[in-house]
């Protein structure tokens, strides 16, 4: 994976977590476009920013924290998004499957912090096995199936970020969301 | 927690070094229980002391095939056990000795009633036992180590690195880019700045 890659990787580390901040704004402007539902290449899923969002100044060491209920949708955490903060961790619901359409939903949930693409206390579907090995293997396809869904949004967002024009496009659209309300 | 019940909470590192369809599970086996876990040894005065134990039973004195092995996976644990003496033990015994003297104790004599202490307390210690579990998915090669205290990662990495011979980065913001992007993408992921959503 990062072996015989043209391109020194090692040297990135620790100095590219902007792309997670834009991320999460991204993520949070995209979760509210179809309340909620994303389409990903293999996939549909719908995203929630879930009880917990926190934002931070760019500069300075002022934080905002909203708990309970559905703070992504609170005025006050958009005002906060609007006067220059930015999200620093939030919780975060995925669920597979449409309930409208009869078929079985699969939920996780976790915190995410945008520092190093953190992502922790991670809650996944249940598992109603007994047998030992049975039960890893089922946590570990649903932790893994996790990771899928992350890499996917954020391959969705990176193909917009990286290239200029549709990423200018993106910005105004982004912009305009933070500025409603 | 670990994998097995409750919430999830972990690093995630990218194993890199080997050849998925072309491992040998006995050599790797050897080379975990070349690593496994030895009890501190207090007559050398170590207060600290870890290594690789086994997925089901930490006190079991070798990794089991068994217990390691499943489909794409190994699971194991990293255990750590450390002697830690307490604060007010040690300030007892540096009071009774100071009440010895006929002069003001000077820091270099402290120091000295410092280590006295512990070597005479920490043979009657009983160490605190933490583990940390493993698994690996050597299809993928990611190895998911469940704790994200940055001292015990730091141990553990060094100690797999060690005693594996294979290479752990740490799945991260460019790191994980880097599994979802090409090499083309991948210059342009290096050349961006941070846009006007996340600067001044």
């Amino acid at each position: 994976m990062l072996e015989n890659r043209s391109i020194d990787i090692k040297n990135m580390i620790g100095n590219k977590d902007f792309f997670a901040r834009e991320f999460l704004i991204w993520l949070w402007y995209s979760s509210e476009l179809d309340q909620g539902h994303i389409k990903l290449k293999d996939d549909d899923i719908t995203v929630f920013i879930e009880d917990k969002l926190v934002l931070e100044e760019l500069l300075g060491d002022q934080e905002d924290l909203f708990k309970g209920g559905v703070p992504s949708e609170s005025p006050e955490a958009k005002y906060a998004l609007r006067s220059g903060k930015i999200i620093k961790e939030c919780k975060i619901k995925i669920i597979k499957g449409n309930a409208s359409l009869s078929e079985q939903q699969f939920e996780w949930i976790f915190n995410f912090k945008a520092n190093g693409f953190n992502i922790s206390g991670i809650k996944l579907p249940s598992v109603d096995v007994k047998d030992y090995k049975e039960k890893l293997r089922q946590r570990m396809m649903f932790l893994e199936e996790l990771y899928d869904y992350l890499g996917a949004l954020y391959k969705k967002f990176l193909e917009t970020r990286l290239v200029k024009s549709t990423w200018d496009e993106e910005l105004l659209k982004i912009k305009e969301w933070i500025g409603n309300d | 927690m670990g994998i097995i019940s409750g919430g999830l909470t972990f690093k995630a590192y990218i194993v890199e070094g080997y050849d998925f369809r072309n491992i040998n599970y006995e050599e790797w086996l050897d080379k975990l229980n070349k690593g496994k876990f030895k009890a501190i040894n207090k007559e050398k005065s170590e207060k600290e002391s870890f290594g690789f134990s086994d997925s089901k039973d930490i006190f079991l004195e070798e990794l089991e095939f068994r217990n390691t092995f499943y489909d794409n996976y190994i699971h194991f644990n990293f255990r750590r056990d450390t002697l830690k003496m307490q604060k007010s033990v040690i300030n007892h015994y540096i009071k009774e000795i100071e009440k010895t003297f006929t002069k003001k104790v000077t820091k270099r004599e402290l120091k000295e009633i410092k280590a006295r202490a512990e070597a005479k307390y920490i043979r009657e210690l009983y160490p605190t036992i933490a583990s940390y579990e493993i698994i690996w998915n050597v299809e993928t090669g990611i190895l998911y180590f469940f704790t994200q205290s940055r001292a015990v990662n730091d141990k553990f990495t060094e100690w797999f690195e060690r005693n594996m011979e294979l290479e752990l980065t740490e799945l991260e913001t460019a790191t994980f880019a880097a599994t979802i992007l090409n090499d083309e993408e991948l210059v342009q992921f290096d050349k961006k700045s941070p846009s006007s959503l996340v600067s001044i």
